[in-house]
């Protein structure tokens, strides 16, 4: 009789145990998360500020009593922007540590590499910094983007050197992959659309050690402007070529090259670049900037708050802000409807995101500054995504 | 557009192969292994040649003519530790052991210096000045002149010294060499250290350039083995001509043709040329008597 009233017992246990357990990662007073970043790699600078960002913001909401008494705790791993070494971080991740989402990936190819495997495991991958589409306008569910579509940078900047700086003539100096077609691509558009000519264009692979020639013959076809889509070492070695040069174009690029890392390798050859803003700058007057550099003073107090920990944060607040809508116990299927039920949604941090059960979009509008003095770290907001 | 800045800029590049094609082909002659670290040491001295200029404001000429005996140094002991050890096995295992020390100098230098490019102070004034008409970089002419003044010390000191003249026979046949009193081994660390010096000198010319990173030595240590193969590489000056070709072609083909082409354009010519003269373009074959 007793074996029968425990092979009872067991098998109403077995059968009772999905309703009271909660999705991996979920305990009653924590929820651990993933993050997968290049921390070992050309994009390591960027990468430990955007860790810092993550870590800073999520500590500061712990520190405010967590997410509806939950604390939130994030496993950091490494992928040395290696897609192998990606999906086996997501692995290890999902699969060994049971984590509940990942909240912030950096890079393409490793982004891109992980989704799969996310995607079949049905863990949300919120704010991934990359530009593919499946991490811009991705067609899985689980994706949460935070950057623009390459597209969308190349017009905003093309819009800009036009209507700002009144330039007819446009010049292109792209990096040889995904990265930079989609901006040149976003350039040859606008440029088709609204009566602008491309009248040159040049391109670079990251092996390269010398850009003179490109410079050369970009500044032969005498462009009123020459839009950028760099990284910044790239993009610093050519500025200082055309500072060698005497070249008084205007230059444009992406926020990526207002940086640290290429204010202190371009230096003064930076000076008057502008750049599109898709993350806060630092000396924005807003709530959500205070916040955030709140945050970073008391939890990253060594990382300065700019770029980087702004985008990383921007994917931690995203999470909290859905987290914090969910009804009852989290489970990875209401966080991701909570995320689709944003609609669009400003941080504060970086321009709107919209999530919807049909779309989940990065931001489409850009706010602009320039680069004052490159050697003092200089630059200067000239327009808010806002206005 | 006007030739003569890109004339010159392709052949500062290739002068900055030429000094790692040169450092290749001084440790295959003495140890007849291909130094895959040899661009990993000349990244890793460069490293310390910044460092040594942070902490202690030495003008940074200074710092180019220290790098010599540090990367001297460097290979030296590396020959004495890593390569002694096992020369005396099959040249696989010098290869491999090469290969290592790559490995290890990559990561050494992520640990100790981080992964992010660093600003190398510039060696010359950077405007450009009116040369034949058109801009010239003076950093161009700097890196081809310091060259060019390697190349005729390492000709005076392997034609015209005692000790340059020994090295040259211990290559040519090491057991003659032995029985006339020359220490080959010894020989062989000299060669290691010749070779890290200068390509340490590599690393701190093209610095100012491309900045100073973990991957900065990458490419260029291709394009160096490339070129020196292309120019001949059992000779000296026939490498270092080779290597100027490919700066010189890479930036004409990148500016005229398709940069996206260039990288594999110098590979193709490379396999042509080897093609057609196994020996390289201006070294003459070698006959062994049967």
């Amino acid at each position: 009789m007793k074996t029968i009233r425990l092979s009872t017992l067991i098998g109403a246990l077995v059968i009772a145990a999905p309703a009271f357990a909660g999705d991996p990662g979920v305990t009653d007073d924590t929820i651990e998360v993933g993050s997968i970043l290049p921390l070992q790699s050309g994009l390591s600078a960027g990468a430990s500020q955007y860790r810092d960002g993550i870590d800073a913001y999520l500590k500061w909401v712990n520190k405010n009593g967590g997410v509806n008494g939950r604390k939130i705790i994030v496993h950091f791993e490494n992928d040395s922007y290696n897609p192998q070494q990606a999906v086996a971080a997501a692995k290890k991740l999902v699969d060994r540590d049971g984590v509940f989402a990942i909240v912030g990936t950096l890079g393409t190819t490793n982004t891109v590499a992980m989704i799969p495997h996310l995607a079949n495991r049905g863990v949300p991958l919120i704010g991934p910094l990359g530009s593919h589409p499946s991490i811009n306008t991705p067609t899985e569910r689980i994706v949460f983007p935070i950057s623009p579509l390459g597209t969308s940078h190349g017009i905003s900047l093309a819009k800009y050197a036009a209507e700002e700086l009144g330039a007819k003539t446009l010049a292109v100096f792209y990096q040889d992959d995904q990265y930079g077609k989609e901006i040149l691509q976003g350039v040859e558009e606008y440029a088709e659309e609204n009566g602008l000519e491309v009248v040159g264009e040049a391109s670079y692979v990251p092996s390269d050690v010398d850009v003179s020639a490109q410079a050369l013959s970009l500044r032969d076809t005498n462009p009123d402007a020459v839009v950028m889509a760099v990284i910044p070492k790239h993009g610093a070695l050519f500025m200082l070529e055309a500072q060698k040069l005497g070249w008084d174009a205007k230059f444009l690029a992406p926020q990526l090259m207002s940086d640290k890392v290429s204010l202190d390798l371009g230096g003064s050859a930076l000076n008057g670049l502008i750049i599109n803003l898709y993350s806060a700058h630092e000396t924005m007057d807003t709530e959500a900037v205070a916040e955030a550099k709140e945050a970073m003073a008391e939890f990253a107090p060594d990382t300065a708050p700019g770029y980087w920990p702004f985008m990383g944060m921007s994917g931690a607040k995203l999470f909290v802000t859905a987290l914090r809508n969910v009804e009852g116990e989290p489970t990875r299927e209401k966080l991701m409807d909570a995320l689709e039920a944003l609609g669009t949604y400003d941080s504060g941090i970086i321009p709107p995101v919209t999530y919807a059960p049909e779309k989940h979009a990065g931001p489409t509008v850009f706010g602009y500054a320039e680069v004052i003095d490159g050697e003092k770290g200089e630059v200067k907001v000239l327009k808010h995504w806002a206005d | 557009m006007n030739w003569l800045p890109l004339l010159l800029s392709g052949l500062a590049v290739g002068s900055i192969y030429a000094l790692i094609g040169l450092s290749l082909v001084i440790i295959n002659k003495a140890t007849h292994v291909v130094n895959f670290a040899q661009g990993e040491i000349g990244m890793f001295g460069t490293f310390i040649a910044l460092s040594v200029l942070s902490a202690t404001g030495l003008p940074v000429f200074v710092v180019l003519v220290l790098s010599f005996p540090i990367g001297f140094l460097i290979g030296a002991l590396l020959e004495i530790v890593f390569i002694k050890p096992v020369a005396s096995g099959p040249p696989l295992n010098v290869l491999i052991v090469t290969l290592g020390l790559f490995f290890m100098f990559n990561s050494l230098a992520g640990i100790i210096w981080g992964f992010d490019p660093y600003r190398f102070p510039a060696l010359f004034p950077t405007a450009p000045i009116a040369v034949g008409g058109a801009a010239v970089s003076p950093t161009s002419l700097g890196i081809i002149v310091i060259t060019l003044l390697v190349m005729a010390a390492l000709y005076v000191f392997f034609e015209h010294t005692r000790y340059g003249t020994a090295m040259r026979a211990a290559s040519m046949n090491p057991f003659a060499a032995r029985l006339m009193g020359i220490r080959v081994g010894v020989v062989a660390t000299v060669s290691w250290g010749l070779a890290a010096g200068l390509s340490v000198m590599s690393g701190i010319l093209i610095a100012p350039l491309t900045f100073v990173d973990q991957q900065m030595m990458l490419a260029i240590i291709l394009k160096g083995f490339a070129g020196a193969i292309l120019g001949g590489f059992a000779s000296l000056p026939g490498a270092a001509i080779g290597c100027l070709l490919l700066g010189v072609m890479e930036a004409f083909v990148g500016a005229y043709v398709d940069n996206t082409i260039k990288d594999s354009f110098a590979f193709v010519l490379i396999i042509v040329v080897l093609m057609v003269r196994p020996q390289g373009l201006f070294t003459k074959a070698l006959k062994r008597k049967v």
